[in-house]
C-alpha cells in the first residue's frame, strides 16, 4: 500500500530542479563542493544551500577531507520515493483487476445502471 | 530517460473492460459500485462520501492491514475539476485526514480518467500528473543510479503489458 507520509520531506527536497541535478551528478560518485560548482555551473552559495536541504532529509552524506567537504548520495533514502510510485502503479493494477471481476459479476446478474 | 519530456512526468495505465461505457463510467462515479473495487485486495472502502459534480468532491477511506499487519486507514479526497459523462473525469487526488483536511507535504496528483467505447467494450485510461509535475521526473532522473534504473525499467515493462 502507498500513502505512508514518510517520503514527504524527501519529496519536497527533490521538487527543486537544481537539487535533482545535484542528485544526478552524485549518482556517478562522490563530489566535492568545488567539483559540483564546476559541473553544474552554479555558484558556491547556491550549491551549498541546496546541499544543506538534501543533507537535512538524508539524501546526501557529507564527509570532510582536509578542508574539503565531500558529498555522496544516500541512495537508500531515494528508495521510499521510488517505492511509493511503484505502489501507486500497483494500486491501479489491482483496482483494474477488481473492477474487471466486478463488471463481470454485474453482467452475470444482468443488472442495468 | 533523464529529460524534460512532458510525457515522462505523467504516469499512464489503461485496460479494456468487457462492459458498456455507461456502466464502466458508473463504476467510477457511484459509491454503490466503488465499494466493490476501489480498494486493493484485502482492503475495503470504509468511507465513501461523494458529491459527483464539477467542483464537488469525494472523501474516501481505504481500510485494511498495514505493512506491520495492524489495521490501517488511508483517507483520500478527490476534487472533481471536470466531468463529461460518460467520457471523462478529471480530478485532483490528495492525501487527507479523516476530516478531509490535506496532509501537509504529501504529493497530490491530477488524474484524468477517459472512457472510450471500443465496439461495445470500454477502454479506460488513467493518466496521472504528479503534483509538482517534478516528482515523477525526479524519480526518472535518478535512473542514472543503476539499481533504481533497473527497478524502474521493470516497472515500465510491467505497466506496458
Amino acid at each position: 500500500m502507498a500513502r505512508l507520509p514518510t517520503t514527504a520531506d524527501a519529496y519536497n527536497a527533490i521538487a527543486e530542479p537544481q537539487r535533482r541535478k545535484i542528485i544526478s551528478v552524485l549518482a556517478d560518485g562522490e563530489k566535492s563542493v568545488g567539483e559540483l560548482v564546476e559541473v553544474l555551473e552554479l555558484n558556491q552559495p547556491q550549491i551549498s544551500k541546496h546541499l544543506k536541504v538534501l543533507k537535512e532529509v538524508d539524501l546526501v552524506i557529507m564527509r570532510k577531507d582536509g578542508k574539503q567537504r565531500i558529498y555522496s548520495l544516500n541512495a537508500d533514502n531515494l528508495k521510499p520515493i521510488y517505492d511509493w510510485l511503484s505502489d501507486f502503479a500497483h494500486l491501479w493494477t489491482e483496482r483494474f483487476d477488481r473492477l474487471e471481476s466486478y463488471l463481470a459479476t454485474l453482467k452475470k446478474e444482468g443488472r442495468n445502471e | 530517460m533523464n529529460n524534460t519530456n512532458a510525457q515522462d512526468r505523467t504516469f499512464s495505465i489503461n485496460r479494456t473492460f468487457n462492459a458498456p461505457r455507461e456502466r464502466v463510467f458508473a463504476a467510477f462515479s457511484q459509491c454503490e459500485h466503488l465499494k466493490h473495487w476501489w480498494s486493493p485486495a484485502g482492503w475495503h472502502l470504509s468511507v465513501c462520501e461523494m458529491d459527483f459534480r464539477e467542483g464537488g468532491s469525494w472523501l474516501y477511506c481505504m481500510s485494511g492491514p498495514g505493512p506491520d499487519g495492524q489495521p490501517m486507514d488511508s483517507y483520500g479526497k478527490a476534487s472533481y475539476q471536470e466531468i463529461t459523462a460518460p467520457e471523462k473525469i478529471i480530478y485532483t487526488d490528495s492525501f487527507v485526514d479523516k476530516d478531509g483536511s490535506p496532509l501537509e507535504n504529501m504529493p497530490s496528483m491530477q488524474i484524468t480518467v477517459t472512457f472510450e467505447d471500443v465496439k461495445g467494450k470500454t477502454r479506460v485510461t488513467t493518466e496521472t500528473i504528479f503534483g509538482s509535475k517534478e516528482e515523477l521526473d525526479a524519480v526518472i532522473g535518478m535512473g542514472m543510479e543503476e539499481g533504481l534504473k533497473q527497478t524502474w525499467d521493470k516497472l515500465e515493462a510491467y505497466l506496458s503489458q
